[in-house]
């Protein structure tokens, strides 16, 4: 790592974040071991940029390499998984607007992150337990998590409720060595239920609590000082509808999500599933808007950093106004009953002028980047 | 809180649904493409990517554990 270029917002493409996103019911069916182990090997190449803005020339930024697996080997009433991934990132810090400090493109920065995930399961007749444990190390970060899930389904196995507990503890020391031995703690909840509403829809609500205490400010930044608590709710609504006409599924999704650093932000996705054969593919765009939050400090208002600011304050770009499109195909290839190859690419842009909500922040640059993932799948 | 109420009224209408699907009915449910689990690391790449440069996240499941980029 090399000191005084870290990027505030390296983009270590990780797993932990959503390493409990399998706890949540795939279907409103009894649950029931999988019959197959399985495993899977990803790879993504990411990078990302900002484009030509108010006079200052496009900037290529961060490109992340990122290896990984998962494996899912199932028993009679459990199954066992593990998952790990390797981030190697380099590039350029970013622009001022999103880091006041090192605003240079060169040397750059580079950075690795090893991260490592376990679960079971226990099934049941209706329903099942589970546990999580997640390990995330870089050079800065140690994250470890670990996630409690329970499932129940009815009788006629057409409405499933889900609840999760959740704890994680990070400690954080900046290469920059302004922050040493900081830590934030982690506690949220989840609820929810999967609902077969037709025999060509099913639904899924669920809605979280997350409680933090600790260090959320940026280190890497000058004028950065946000609040050591924080408190996040979610509301979301999954709707996967059969197209009988067109013998292809439309998955559709909203999420609501609300803070207490006073950002509210509306997201909404849709996939179109269409099969040819042993070949799918699948179209999806997602829309996302968000407002800024209350002690965000739009640059253009000051022009300058606010150097020795009181109270809490923050230039970060994450936490203006704007809105984001994101576009995506992905193609699946089933080789045999068990093999199967994917190859996803996705374009995402980021700017003021598309957001939906809350004051633009005109002085942001527009912000993109592109991933291309591939995959490999075995089942045995 | 509000939330938490809207949450339970909407599942409160849709658990109170009439002409649910019967056991023999739920075959096209049953496709991977009709399931909310899909690829995980996929799911797991793409929310982490948007993690990374959005205010947002949250409402996939509880303790996840966290990173350095955000």
């Amino acid at each position: 790592m090399k000191k005084n270029n870290k990027n505030i917002v390296k983009l270590t493409l990780g797993v932990s974040l959503i390493a409990s996103i399998n706890m949540i019911p795939q279907l409103a069916h009894a649950e029931e071991p999988p019959k197959n182990a399985e495993l899977s090997l990803k790879y993504l190449q990411y990078s990302d940029g900002q484009s030509a803005y108010n006079g200052q020339d496009a900037l290529k930024r961060i490109s992340v390499k990122a290896p990984s697996f998962s494996l899912l080997i199932p028993t009679e009433n459990y199954s066992f998984s593990i998952d790990s991934v390797k981030d190697e990132v380099s590039g350029a810090t970013p622009r001022w607007h999103t880091n006041t400090t090192w605003a240079t493109p060169a040397p750059g920065m580079d950075d690795e992150r090893k991260e490592i995930g376990l679960g079971v399961t226990r099934y049941f007749s209706r329903g099942t337990l589970g546990a999580t444990f997640n390990n995330s190390k870089e050079h800065d970060y140690h994250s470890r998590a670990l996630g409690l899930s329970a499932t129940k389904s009815t009788e006629d196995n057409n409405t499933t409720f889900n609840a999760g507990l959740g704890y994680t503890s990070d400690l954080i020391n900046s290469s920059n060595q302004t922050i040493v031995g900081e830590t934030k703690k982690t506690t949220d909840f989840v609820i929810g239920l999967t609902q077969n509403l037709t025999p060509h829809d099913i639904v899924q609500l669920s809605t979280s609590y997350s409680v933090g205490k600790g260090y959320y400010s940026d280190p890497y930044k000058y004028v950065d000082n946000r609040p050591r608590d924080k408190k996040q709710n979610t509301f979301g609504i999954k709707w996967n509808h059969y197209l009988k006409d067109h013998k292809a599924s439309l998955r559709m999704s909203y999420r609501f999500y609300k803070d207490s650093f006073g950002i509210i932000s509306h997201t909404l996705g849709t996939d179109y599933v269409k099969s040819f054969g042993a070949l799918r593919v699948t179209p999806s765009i997602r829309y996302y808007t968000q407002n800024s939050a209350s002690f965000y400090v739009d640059p253009n208002a000051s022009d300058t950093p606010v150097f020795g600011a009181v109270g809490y304050i923050s230039g970060d770009q994450r936490l203006a106004a704007w809105g984001a499109i994101n576009l995506g195909l992905k193609l699946d290839y089933d080789i045999t009953n068990n093999i199967s190859l994917n190859i996803k690419g996705e374009y995402y842009r980021q700017q003021a002028g598309l957001r939906f909500i809350g004051q633009s922040s005109p002085g942001l640059a527009p912000f993109y980047a592109k991933t291309l993932q591939l995959g490999l799948n075995v089942k045995f | 809180m509000k939330i938490l109420i809207l949450s339970l009224i909407t599942t409160f209408c849709l658990t109170g649904c009439g002409n649910l699907p019967k056991a023999w009915e739920k075959g096209i449910l049953a496709k991977p493409e009709m399931t909310f689990g899909g690829d995980v690391l996929e799911k797991k790449f793409d929310n982490h990517t948007f993690f990374s440069k959005e205010a947002s996240s949250g409402g996939d499941g509880a303790g996840g554990g966290g990173c350095g980029c955000n």
